[in-house]
């Protein structure tokens, strides 16, 4: 009996296939356009310059070297335009207000702290909800600092070899003196010395990469939506009448996911060697087919007809089900930064993005697809 | 031979069936009455399995096969008649189509519409097809329940026809009805009232056929 209810459920899903196929390439296409054009929504073609607010508490000769120095860097030149700020009162209110995107409180000790090594820190503030412009400043201060972090790490050598010498108090003072300003004059002004990096907001997948293993994953889940009404199909009576013939609901459910996995795992194939082909073809993205691909697609069709099993037995209406399943994929889209890339969400989704379901499958995606 | 020993069952602390009793000998046709909730519909659940009791039991006296046909359809809606058939049918669907079979399609005139899907049937040709189904596995013992409600006068009688050629080849029934016209085909008939089953009609008592009149009173009383 149980066979036989299974050849019955592909029977009843083999209708549902064309008006299936149909939905899956209006998807399959409204999607590709947008992940053609990923780089732009995400990246923009024009590009705006980031305000930042200095607070300088102190003028000395170092400190303006300092700020000289940032200002004209290539890599903040063209994307930052520094303002002077009078007070970190200021400074808060601009940047509560959205004129600046950061705020650089420069303690009046800066350099010599430097030189001495006691390193009292630079206050960066950033806004609440961090952009893109945000997560671009941050690596800029951090190379920054790191650059500086060495030249201080070169100033401890020498001083520790002139110890090591023997020389006099005197003459060690002055050595002192000496290597800091040749370190600090050296480094500051030495800007072409930084190392061009492409930051990527996808990580290490491009743009196109990141949003075609989304596009994976929604385009079958949004299609699953449309097995809700052949998961609650049966009236009451065939459920019965199963039941009397030694079929209880856990084999009546089984039979339905069999058929709504192999109808996903198929149209997953059609997909994956898709987007193989035009990976080979154009070169857009390197989608390679292999065992881990296809594994994948069996893994991933079962775990979205298992959640659309699940959901289309709740309580609640079928357009309620399908509404709950929408916002359910929606929501692991969202949150695991497939619609938004992890470092441009808002902090709080930022924060859990990488222990989120959604941000898993999109790794495993990437893991498996790509070479 | 069907027979039913004390079969009680109960939701929560509402008594539904309280110690029902009795036997269906073979060519017999058993009506059940009884108002909507009256707990006819759960007994036929229970002896075809649906459902276990809380006490008693059922059994065949000897070897027999049993056939269920629900109140509501049992079929599924986005599969063909004979898709359905295929499903329900008890046995390799090469031989689904044997000469008693097909007699029995011919009889309920289930034949001309074996390839429409079932959501396309009207409900006479739903009911037809359900019961061409509950029959084609040659049950020993038929469990209908409202098997002529919604129907037109002639989809009645047809299957009432039906049901008699059932009965004359030996076949038993169990029958839950509303409808006058079923009591015209049953041997014996039970009022079911409070969980408990009341004699109110039987042939060999040489009891008279229940007018409409009586039928009533018997549902309302």
């Amino acid at each position: 009996m149980f066979a036989k209810l299974i050849i019955s459920d592909f029977k009843r899903i083999r209708q549902l296939m064309i008006p299936f196929a149909i939905l899956f390439a209006a998807l399959l296409l409204i999607m590709i356009t947008l992940v053609r054009n990923a780089d732009k929504l995400v990246y923009q073609n024009k590009s705006e310059t980031v305000n930042i607010g200095i607070i300088m508490q102190a003028d000395s000769e170092y400190s303006n070297s300092a700020y000289n120095m940032i200002s004209n860097m290539d890599s903040y030149k063209s994307i930052c335009n520094f303002i002077d700020i009078e007070s970190r009162d200021e400074g808060m209110e601009l940047l509560d207000n959205g004129s600046v995107n950061a705020l650089i409180i420069v303690p009046d000790n800066i350099v010599s702290s430097i030189m001495d090594g006691t390193n009292t820190p630079v206050e960066v503030i950033y806004p609440e909800d961090g952009s893109l412009q945000t997560f671009i400043l941050n690596e800029l201060f951090v190379s920054t600092s790191s650059l500086l972090g060495t030249s201080q790490a070169a100033i401890y050598s020498v001083l520790s070899l002139c110890r090591e010498l023997d020389i006099s108090e005197n003459d060690f003072q002055q050595a002192s003196a000496a290597i800091n300003n040749l370190f600090l004059n050296h480094v500051l002004s030495r800007t072409d010395l930084f190392k061009s990096e492409t930051l990527n907001v996808t990580g290490s997948y491009t743009v196109i990469e990141h949003y075609t293993a989304a596009l994976i994953f929604l385009l079958l889940s949004l299609c699953s939506i449309m097995f809700m009404s052949f998961f609650r199909s049966h009236n009451q009576a065939v459920v019965n009448l199963l039941k009397a013939n030694g079929i209880n609901r856990f084999q009546t459910a089984l039979s339905q996911f069999l058929s709504v996995w192999s109808v996903l795992y198929l149209f997953y194939l059609v997909i994956y060697i898709l987007l193989g082909t035009v990976s080979k073809l154009h070169g857009f993205f390197s989608v390679s087919i292999n065992i881990k691909g296809l594994v994948l697609g069996i893994l991933l069709s079962a775990m979205i007809a298992i959640t659309a099993a699940i959901v289309s037995r709740l309580p609640v209406s079928l357009a309620g089900c399908s509404l709950l399943l929408f916002l359910l994929i929606l929501m692991t889209a969202y949150t695991g930064g497939l619609i938004v890339p992890e470092l441009l969400l808002p902090k709080i989704f930022k924060n859990i993005c990488p222990y989120t379901p959604g941000n898993t499958i999109l790794r495993f995606i990437c893991e498996c697809i790509y070479q | 031979m069907f027979i039913i020993k004390n079969i009680s069952k109960s939701y929560g602390s509402k008594s539904i069936l309280s110690d029902i009793s009795f036997e269906v000998k073979s060519g017999i046709c058993i009506g059940l009455l009884g108002i909507n909730g009256s707990g006819k519909s759960t007994l036929l659940n229970i002896l075809a399995g649906c459902i276990k009791p809380d006490s008693g039991n059922y059994y065949f006296d000897g070897e027999g096969k049993l056939s269920y046909l629900p109140q509501e359809n049992p079929l599924m809606d986005d599969l063909t008649a004979l898709d359905n058939m295929k499903l329900w049918y008890k046995g390799s669907s090469r031989n689904m189509m044997s000469d008693k079979n097909k007699l029995i399609f011919s009889q309920l005139g289930v034949e001309s519409f074996l390839k429409k899907k079932v959501k396309t049937l009207s409900g006479g040709m739903k009911k037809r097809l359900s019961l061409a189904i509950a029959l084609m596995n040659e049950p020993d013992i038929l469990l209908l329940d409202e098997p002529l409600s919604a129907l037109d006068m002639l989809c009645k009688q047809g299957i009432i026809i039906c049901l008699q050629g059932f009965l004359a080849d030996g076949g038993s029934i169990i029958i839950a009805t509303h409808e006058t016209a079923a009591l015209d085909i049953c041997h014996k008939i039970y009022s079911l009232k409070g969980g408990t089953l009341h004699l109110v009609y039987d042939i060999k008592n040489g009891d008279k056929k229940l007018t409409e009149e009586e039928f009533c009173r018997i549902l309302l009383s």
